[in-house]
């Protein structure tokens, strides 16, 4: 193999030819591949061969180099030597001036012409802004105006014919064979062709005529045009379709099918709804998260692989949900083991506190004097907390709907809404929008409390902003219209109409909730001024409890904004509000002590799903319990302002512990009458002594997670263990039991010791293989490496230093020629005029001589 | 300097019904009509018996004699001009005779007149009638004084008035204190004027710490050195302002004071005897150190008066090197759930701020502070929660020791809290075996602003001390406007819906309403 290298390429190029391979392809080579004339190459030998280094200088074609490098001095050198000496030079600017051959495409010819038209343009002012181009297009010659006036019709199918020779004569001239090829040649050529013509001029001629009838039909063609309507209208009669004409029509011109959404399915429905519940809970939870804060489940993945490189990425991808909201396979909303077990619990609170109400109906209306005018009322309250669970809109008076199940209560509310308008004809369908709130209030007054609902439902759908755009700023009018009958109804609340007031909130409140949703951020500004505006008013007395409506706009609220936000524009100042109240408005009456328990009620559904709590709430839980507890003239109980150890006001709940009047008081919830009476009566001090130990229940259950819960409830529990229970009825002893062991929970809560969060390990850091070049030529000392660089550049330049001298001999070599060729050339010329003028001056010698000599003879003669 | 100032015509226009302004100007206009002067104190009279408005009558009274006053009508020449006939004697006598039963008048508005709008006018009718009087005085001879020293006298017996609190009174007499004549004048009626009986009756002496609290002698008043009446050229020594004599009044009055103090004193009184010496007095006083009894007694009372007290004590700890032992028990004792109900509050705060500034208190002291405050937050309202926090956070970084109340070197569970918060000595009561978990509680806390400030623990401290001062003065109403305004820059999103439409009143989940109410 080495030795096959060393032997020149020239001596292998006569190898190849000279063995014979087995392949006889294997030697081929590439037609286009230039042949190299072994007597130009030069190769160069090589003493060893290095492994990994390519040579470049193997082999070498002196003379193709020679000439290349001669070229190109004659193009560059070359041309200056010409050029020397003179002042004159001719430039070429043109685009692509190096381009030849087929470089020079269409394109550069293109921007040639369009670099040439604007110079031109440059240069004359006129022709600037000619829209009309001067620039006379072409076509062979002609301009096109031209051949555009003389194209004819006929023409376009001449040049086929022409050209084409007819079967017969190609047979004859080409394949022939009969006799008439006895002729000479050049007589049957010109008949050929005397023939062709006068074929030609006989196509001509026929084609002309049939040009003139075509014209002469176009003329009278107008003439006709009428008849032929006329004719095709009032004698073309249609055929009597008989039964397969019609059937084809009809399948013809039957509606196609539009391409539309297919049909949803119910539990497609189902799907979709709770897909949009999902996204709406999680968007939920991450608004109820603050910023930066971490959720707990997430900040400590239980296990850490050690390949964990922080980068969000956890081992253990799936995370375990904890406290955090699911969904069961119904789409409806569930909690985990221990929150689902607490809610079945209050649930089954729920049902026999219903159950209680409906067995103590008639009882408690007998003891409640004040209450003795509303029993039918409070029968008809009885049915409706039976079935609460029922829709308004159909809870009052279609029987047969309360039968159904409540599960099918969604899909079929549009039905529900559409049947009663059946029955009650009286109700208008369309309503016009009120101008004022005035004539708002005077409309609804027309009806009863159950249509006045409906009444304002269809005044929403009359005015949904889709049907037009005036319509949005109706539906922020009728928003405030009814935020403003809220304000008049409970603001002059009295027991008689109190209940009253609040199912009307409950029938609105789904009518609320729509137009809310129609534009949220302008009606939740009203609803944030209407805040705002009751906050202003309570500031200015912040030592009494606000009017009822306050705490029902509170609810309103509750109901219509996602309230477990973190930070939430109207959520948020209602939480500052509630707790304002909560911690400076005295309690004195019964009034207080209920609307102090429904803002507890009310912080604690506010922080329900994101766990947030207010101390105002406790403290106030802590204060009512102070209340209820009897207390000895000296003794003095430390206790948390708004509450005063001191006064008549703090025994306002206090039963004496020998009392034996309230051992038969039935349990009950707080009533809405609670909120508007000043007098506190026996049954309310039990009723919202056992509330209380409920709500207590409920706030510790909100906290008990919390670090450092314990000493938010501690003071509760302090002073429910001074609390003497005696004198109360059963329920209320448990109750107290029960909050007593929740608490004891609670506040024996073990505590952790803060620690800073676990940092997270630090990766390690992975080293790069570090490759050293080693230089261990003994030939050269070693050198330091800005030496090294130093002896390379300074090769380099000799390098080049010679390279340079080498071409500016050639350079001068070359000079040299061209100037002995001038020379040469020169010379030659020069001898060639003198042999001319010896050559004439012999001539003309010559002649003088003749004369001479002739003028000799003569003169001999 | 405008020492009278007539309220602009259009201005009195609309007060003075039109009757009173036709009658008055009637009377102005000639000397015949002098009935009319006669029917407008008759009006006055009536009103101020019938309790009706005042204004009209007593500003139509103001400008006629303001202008009587001008004229010099009332003038008492000492040398009695020949000239005069005897008509015109008995004619400025009989004004005089009115003008004193229109001041006596005044006066009796100023101290019965139960509406306090008409009262504040009454009084700033009289002081401007003095003004004007002591520009146009009625008599040369009679005192060499130009200010109408008797007149004040008058106003300042009115306002220590026995049957009733007149703060609103005092407020509007507050205007007045601008003027260093004013201001030098009451010091030297009230130097005769407060006796020890006044504890007898607690209406005046809080009337009189009020009144002295609304002339302070501070330096903007000596700078600003405005006078109510202008001195003549000619005015002799006395009537110009002498600090050393002031500060001499001022040092009797305060002596009387401090006999005022016996034990059953009512704490209303005592709580004002303290804000007047913290801001009207001491600056002045000779000897403060004589006050260090006083102090340490007031220490020992309790809530608001012992708050003060401490101020008082720090101050003469400050600039008068006394030393007190125990103050940092005293300070640990005033943290207090009450406290976030008192308007002292911010005091304390910034009080508690300074004492604790050392960097070398022992730890176990500065951290049963912490835990004291942190206990205190989980009651305290939000804005006070706020201010707690941060002073927690600048007491970790004053003490960087106590890193260990957030940062324990191992998480050991304890079965109840180390810290005893009933113990009232801070050494003993063992914080510094604690953690501040009550932070980490708050985190949970419904407002956001506190919830964001209870955040601090769980990051890395900051390096520099948060700033107290902005935030100690910030109050319920300033976090509900904050929240409401900001959330209006922020974007749309934030209005975030509920997406469970409720068919009733009452929530489709989760409600918390229908176990505890029978609502509907």
């Amino acid at each position: 193999m080495a030795k096959k290298t060393k032997t020149s390429v020239a001596d292998a190029v006569y190898a190849k030819k000279a063995v014979k391979k087995e392949n006889p392809f294997a030697t081929a080579t590439a037609a286009t591949s230039k042949k190299l004339n072994p007597f130009e190459v030069h190769m160069n030998k090589e003493k060893f061969q290095i492994l990994g280094r390519t040579c470049k200088h193997d082999k070498g074609l002196p003379g193709v180099s020679r000439a290349k490098a001669i070229k190109k001095r004659k193009e560059t050198l070359g041309q200056e030597f010409l050029r020397k000496d003179k002042t004159n030079k001719f430039k070429d600017r043109r685009i692509g001036k190096f381009l030849t051959g087929d470089e020079l495409t269409e394109q550069v010819m293109a921007a040639r012409f369009v670099a040439d038209k604007m110079e031109r343009m440059k240069q004359n002012k006129h022709s600037r802004f000619n829209l009309n181009d001067d620039e006379v297009l072409t076509h062979r010659g002609q301009t096109l105006e031209e051949i555009e006036q003389f194209r004819d019709d006929r023409s376009d199918d001449e040049a086929e014919e022409d050209d084409k020779l007819d079967a017969a004569f190609t047979e004859a001239a080409h394949f022939g064979g009969d006799d008439s090829a006895a002729k000479d040649r050049k007589s049957a050529i010109e008949e050929m062709i005397a023939e062709q013509k006068k074929r030609k001029v006989e196509i001509a001629k026929e084609k002309d005529e049939l040009y003139d009838l075509t014209e002469k039909l176009d003329s009278n063609y107008k003439d006709l045009i009428s008849l032929v309507g006329k004719m095709s209208k009032n004698e073309m009669k249609k055929q009597e379709p008989d039964d397969y004409d019609r059937l084809t029509r009809e399948l013809i011109f039957e509606p196609r099918g539009v391409v539309s959404d297919k049909l949803i399915s119910e539990e497609d429905m189902a799907k979709k709804e709770k897909e949009r519940l999902e996204r709406l809970e999680n968007e939920r939870l991450r608004r109820m998260k603050a910023d930066g804060e971490d959720d707990e489940s997430n900040a400590k993945p239980k296990h850490r692989s050690a390949d964990d490189l922080d980068d969000g990425y956890f081992a253990n991808g799936v995370e375990e949900e904890d406290g955090t909201l699911t969904y069961t396979m119904e789409g409806e909303l569930g909690t985990n083991l221990k929150t689902r077990s607490a809610d079945d619990e209050s649930e089954e609170d729920e049902e026999k506190a219903v159950h209680d109400e409906d067995e103590s109906g008639e009882e408690e209306d007998d003891d409640d004097e004040d209450e003795e005018g509303e029993e039918e009322e409070d029968d008809e309250d009885d049915d409706n907390l039976s079935d609460l669970k029922v829709t308004d809109s159909e809870g009052e008076d279609s029987e047969n709907e309360t039968e159904k199940p409540v599960k099918d209560k969604k899909p079929k509310n549009t039905e529900v809404n559409k049947k009663p308008n059946v029955e009650r004809t009286d109700l208008p369908f369309t309503i016009e929008m009120p101008k004022n709130y005035g004539e708002f209030v005077k409309l609804l007054n027309e009806y009863k409390m159950q249509d006045q609902s409906i009444i304002v439902e269809r005044l929403i759908k009359c005015n949904h902003p889709k049907l037009e755009g005036v319509n949005r700023e109706n539906v922020v009018k009728i928003f405030a219209f009814l935020l403003q009958l809220v304000n008049d109804k409970f603001s002059d609340a009295g027991p008689d109409d109190i209940r009253e007031n609040f199912q009307f909130l409950s029938l609105i409140m789904p009518q609320l909730f729509d137009l809310i949703h129609l534009n949220a951020e302008r009606m939740s500004n009203i609803l944030l001024d209407v805040i705002k505006e009751k906050y202003a008013e309570f500031k200015k007395n912040s030592k009494q409890y606000p009017s009822l409506e306050v705490l029902v706009y509170f609810k309103i609220v509750s109901n219509l904004c996602s309230t477990s936000d973190f930070r939430h524009p109207i959520a948020t100042p209602c939480y500052i509000f509630m707790q304002h109240i909560l911690s400076k408005a005295r309690v004195k009456s019964r009034q207080d002590i209920a609307m102090g328990l429904f803002l507890v009620n009310l912080c604690l559904e506010y922080g329900h799903m994101s766990k947030r709590f207010v101390p105002a709430a406790f403290n106030f839980l802590t204060g009512l319990i102070f209340l209820c507890i009897p207390k000895r003239p000296v003794e003095i109980i430390k206790i948390v302002p708004p509450f005063q150890n001191q006064g008549p006001l703090n025994k306002l709940l206090a039963i004496p512990t020998d009392a034996k009047e309230y051992k038969d008081i039935g349990e009950e919830p707080l009533k809405a009458e609670d909120l508007v009476m000043q007098l506190i009566s026996n049954d309310f001090k039990v009723r919202s002594i056992n509330q209380s130990l409920q709500l207590i229940q409920d706030a510790t259950t909100l906290v008990s997670e919390h670090v450092g819960s314990n000493f938010l409830v501690s003071p509760i529990y302090e002073m429910l263990e001074k609390l003497d229970v005696t004198p109360y009825p059963t329920y209320v002893k448990e109750n107290y039991e029960k909050t007593k062991t929740l608490l004891t929970t609670v506040v024996n809560k073990p505590l952790t010791k803060l620690v800073p969060p676990e940092k997270k390990p630090k990766a390690l850091r992975l080293l790069e293989p570090r490759i050293e070049t080693v230089y261990d030529d003994k030939r050269r000392p070693k050198l330091s490496k800005e030496k090294e660089e130093k002896v390379k550049m300074v090769h380099k330049i000799k390098r080049e230093t010679k390279g340079a001298i080498r071409e500016i001999r050639r350079d001068t070599e070359f000079l040299q020629k061209i100037r002995i060729q001038q020379q040469l050339q020169s010379d030659k010329e020069r001898r060639e005029k003198v042999k001319r003028i010896y050559a004439e001056a012999s001539l003309q010698q010559g002649e003088l001589n003749a004369l001479d000599r002739e003028k000799k003879k003569k003169k001999k003669f | 300097m405008a020492p009278i100032e007539t309220p602009p015509a259009t201005n009195l226009k609309s007060k003075i019904s039109k009757g009173l302004r036709a009658k008055a100007n009637d009377f102005l206009n000639s000397k015949v009509k002098s009935k009319n002067l006669e029917e407008i104190i008759q009006f006055l009279d009536n009103a101020i018996k019938h309790k009706e408005s005042l204004t009209p009558a007593l500003l139509t009274l103001e400008v006629v004699f303001t202008q009587l006053l001008k004229r010099k009508e009332m003038f008492v020449s000492a040398n009695k001009q020949e000239s005069e006939s005897e008509a015109e004697t008995k004619y400025r006598d009989w004004l005089r005779e009115r003008y004193e039963q229109t001041w006596n008048l005044m006066l009796s508005a100023i101290e019965n007149c139960e509406k306090s709008q008409d009262a504040s006018q009454a009084l700033s009718c009289c002081m401007k009638l003095l003004a004007a009087e002591g520009k146009y005085p009625i008599n040369v001879s009679e005192e060499p004084l130009n200010f109408p020293r008797k007149r004040l006298r008058g106003i300042i017996e009115k306002l220590l008035s026995e049957n009733r609190l007149m703060p609103t009174l005092i407020s509007s007499f507050k205007e007045f204190a601008e003027y260093l004549d004013v201001v030098q004048n009451c010091w030297f009626i009230l130097s005769s004027m407060v006796k020890k009986s006044m504890t007898q009756t607690e209406n005046v002496a809080i009337n009189c710490l009020h009144l002295i609290n609304a002339i302070p002698l501070n330096k903007s008043v000596q700078d600003n050195a405005k006078l109510l009446v202008a001195l003549t050229e000619n005015a002799p020594e006395t009537e110009h302002f002498d600090y050393a004599n002031t500060r001499k009044h001022i040092n009797r009055i305060w002596n009387n004071i401090m006999t005022w103090l016996e034990p059953n004193l009512a704490e209303s009184v005592h709580r004002q005897m303290l804000i007047v010496l913290l801001e009207c007095v001491l600056p002045h006083l000779e000897r403060p150190v004589l006050l260090t009894d006083f102090l340490m007694d007031s220490l020992d009372c309790g809530g608001a008066v012992s708050l003060l007290a401490l101020q008082g004590v720090f101050t003469l700890i400050q600039k008068h090197n006394i030393t007190y032992p125990n103050v940092y028990e005293k300070l640990y004792s005033m943290f207090e759930p009450e406290i976030f109900h008192t308007k002292y509050k911010a005091r304390l705060f910034y009080l508690a701020d300074i004492f604790l500034s050392s960097t070398h208190l022992p730890e176990n002291l500065v951290a049963a502070f912490m835990k004291r405050l942190a206990r205190l937050s989980l009651i305290a309202p939000p804005q006070d929660t706020v201010i707690m926090l941060q002073f927690i956070g600048n007491l970790l970084l004053r003490h960087l020791g106590l890193k260990r109340l957030i940062c324990a070197t191992q998480a050991t569970e304890v079965s109840t809290d180390p810290f005893n918060m009933h113990e009232s000595d801070p050494i003993k009561s063992n914080a510094i075996d604690s953690s501040l978990w009550e932070i980490v509680a708050l985190q949970k806390h419904a407002i956001p602003s506190v919830a964001t400030a209870a955040r601090f623990i769980s990051q890395p401290l900051p390096k520099k001390e948060w700033d107290l001062s902005e935030i100690l003065e910030i109050k319920e109403d300033d976090i509900f406007e904050e929240e409401t305004t900001t959330s209006n820059k922020k974007s749309k999103q934030q209005y975030a819906l509920a997406f469970e439409k409720p068919e009733t009143m009452f929530l489709p989940k989760n409600d918390q309403f229908q176990r505890h109410w029978s609502l509907i």
